[in-house]
């Protein structure tokens, strides 16, 4: 093991919390290191070695399968961890855990989606929408988000640039949303983190597609548009393949003295003491690492003397309904493909109680390269495909609708029997889906088959899942004043600890409808703002 | 910005060397045999090269290929029934299916070939 090295700040993780939040810090002046387990992806990654759609190899890979869910599609991508290397072993069955190990995780195959919470959905929080607002939108500047200003209070509203024009697929579903006239249903121009605007090196190409890589970079990501800012500085170093192991405290006391983690490299643990410890690793992970640090003091974990680690795991439940539109049919493209999603759909349903919810999706509208459309065609004869195919080919649209998540007893992370392939113990989950998200996620059908048959939709392929796929995991570390309810305060720090502090979705207590993700990259923008004052007052009173 | 064709691309996918099982023999004409199965043979036997590179790095039809050939004995007889496609029929034939839609043949047949990526109409 190497002499332990120092640094004010230590960030576990580069995704949407850890890139903005190391931009932040660094930029400061503060000494500062990321820790990533994966490594950095080469330029060109998703222009040669996996571009989107059927460019290479008619978009076939290892993993591909044959039939398989054309729901499932977003799921199988290679660079999506497996269990020998990932936070949990991903048994078959049950909730799947989706991560990315590599500089930006998930933000590799970020769709973009960035929206704000409403002031309904930070009831539960130690602070109200108003305090962050002024975080999200210091964000949307720094990564550049397109979108319009609609007034609707349960979508703020934030800074934007122009959005990519909508599509006659995008204006039926417009058409068939207004149409309800329900005074609750909105269709309205997708938030997204795309650089739309002309003439640069990243502006968007319209893929029709973003959830594959983009092959321009412009989708945001920390190695594309921040890294490149902190590089350079002299107080600023990027670690990668740098798995972190577990937390070193300091002595019995309340203040974690480091990380212990292993250079992939090489082989070696080495420990790296810091000042502040950060984890950014992700909602399944961070509790992983918190578990893994046991001592004598808290042989339950780190931050976990209330045994509220792991606890409260939710993510989005959703339905996604697949359809061709018969008013599309026979017709030829001639508009900018775009980035696939170009509309934000928000509505209400009920619960059998009479009881409202709230439900946000996108509706999705694609050149549909990689045959998809094959499973619902199965049935006809070739030469019938082959004709159907070439009509149908420009009229299909699937709307994905997600609803709030809901934290259960049973529901969570807990230290696991397997250990990884660097012999690092693994976690597992529990998760039951709750009786409300069936429920909800029936009301979401209903909506979403009554829009798409005012649009003229054909035949229906509907799917749903509360199992993982929503990828917006949350609760696990969540934010309280109390700590018997909470792993962290209002300042995102550990109850227990007075420098160890959580910055990604295991923090968001209660998860609602809205993709969560713009609202995490909102969070590290405040706590950066926080350990930079901190470390400001420090040096002041010393 | 990358236009290239498939059929020119003769990269091997990544992980291609430990995910596919090996097909014993040669690979190549039992995918032509397996092409000849197929109602879509005419577009697809030009592709034969490129259609059974990419199946023997893919897991699933890698093994699948190796299968039929051992119930086949395709080794000796160098002939391949649709019987011998036996469980893995379906997804053989889904494999070649795939290919057809997803071919530059059918994409042009569209409007949406060459693809490569920018498709910026405005």
């Amino acid at each position: 093991m190497t002499a332990a090295e120092f640094c004010d700040v230590v960030v576990v993780g580069t995704g949407a919390g850890g890139g903005i939040l190391a931009h932040k810090l660094a930029k400061s002046g503060l000494r500062t290191i990321s820790l990533e387990h994966g490594a950095m992806l080469p330029e060109d990654h998703f222009r040669t070695t996996i571009p989107p759609g059927v460019t290479r190899d008619f978009g076939i890979d290892p993993s591909t399968t044959w039939p398989s869910d054309p729901h499932d599609s977003l799921f199988v991508h290679p660079l999506f961890a497996d269990g020998r290397t990932g936070s949990t072993a991903r048994p078959k069955g049950g909730f799947r855990h989706f991560q990315v190990l590599a500089v930006n995780g998930l933000q590799n195959l970020w769709n973009g989606v960035s929206v704000r919470f409403s002031e309904e959905d930070f009831r539960s929080w130690p602070f109200s929408y108003a305090d962050l607002a002024p975080h999200y939108g210091a964000v949307e500047r720094l990564i550049a988000v397109c979108g319009t200003k609609e007034g609707l209070p349960n979508l703020p509203d934030g800074d934007y640039l122009p959005p990519k024009p909508l599509r006659p697929a995008d204006r039926l579903i417009v058409d068939a949303v207004n149409a309800l006239k329900d005074g609750h249903s909105h269709a309205i121009p997708n938030r997204k983190a795309i650089n739309t605007k002309a003439g640069t090196p990243t502006s968007c190409i319209s893929t029709g597609m973003c959830t594959s890589g983009c092959p321009v970079g412009a989708v945001y990501k920390f190695s594309t548009r921040l890294l490149p800012q902190i590089a350079d500085l002299p107080n600023y170093e990027l670690r990668t393949q740098a798995k972190v192991v577990r937390l070193l405290r300091d002595g019995d006391s309340r203040r974690i003295a480091g990380v212990e983690y292993i250079d992939l490299a090489t082989g070696e643990r080495r420990h790296l003491r810091a000042g502040t410890v950060v984890l950014a690793a992700g909602a399944v992970e961070t509790p992983r690492i918190l578990f893994n640090s046991a001592d004598e003091v808290d042989p339950s974990g780190l931050g976990n003397r209330h045994e509220r680690v792991g606890a409260g795991l939710q993510d989005n439940p959703k339905v996604v309904l697949s359809t061709s539109l018969l008013k599309l049919w026979g017709k030829r493209r001639d508009y900018d493909l775009g980035y696939g999603d170009l509309l934000i759909l928000l509505s209400q349903g009920r619960l059998p109680d009479g009881a409202p919810f709230p439900f946000i999706g996108h509706a999705v509208h694609s050149a549909p390269d990689v045959p998809h459309y094959l499973t619902g065609m199965r049935h006809f004869p070739p030469f019938l495909k082959e004709r159907l195919a070439r009509t149908m080919f420009h009229s299909y649209v699937t709307l994905g609708l997600f609803c709030q998540g809901e934290a259960t007893p049973g529901n969570r992370v807990r230290p696991g029997r397997s250990v990884d392939a660097y012999g690092v113990p693994q976690v597992e989950v529990d998760f039951t889906i709750p009786a409300a998200s069936h429920q909800m996620m029936d009301a979401m059908t209903v909506w979403g088959r009554r829009v798409l048959r005012r649009a003229s939709a054909t035949m229906i392929y509907a799917s749903r899942d509360n199992s993982g796929t929503g990828i917006h995991y949350a609760g696990t570390t969540a934010i309280s004043e109390d700590p018997r309810r909470g792993v962290v305060d209002a300042d995102l720090k550990c109850h227990d600890f007075d420098n160890l502090y959580v910055c990604d979705g295991g923090v968001i207590p209660e998860l609602p409808d809205k993709h969560l993700t713009l609202t995490i990259m909102a969070l590290a923008d405040r706590l950066g703002g926080h350990l930079v004052e901190t470390a400001r007052q420090q040096a002041v009173a010393a | 910005m990358n236009q290239m064709s498939p059929a020119l691309v003769q990269q091997t996918p990544g992980g291609a060397d430990t995910a596919g099982t090996a097909i014993p023999g040669d690979g190549e004409r039992l995918v032509a045999a397996l092409i000849a199965l197929s109602p879509y043979r005419a577009v697809l036997m030009p592709m034969l090269a490129d259609i059974t590179r990419i199946g023997r790095a893919n897991r699933q039809i890698g093994a699948a290929l190796a299968a039929v050939e051992l119930r086949a004995d395709f080794a000796h007889t160098g002939r391949l029934r649709r019987a011998d496609l036996g469980p893995e029929r379906t997804a053989l034939l889904g494999f070649l299916e795939y290919i057809r839609f997803a071919s530059p043949d059918f994409l042009r047949s569209v409007g949406e070939w060459p693809v490569g990526g920018k498709r910026d109409r405005s």
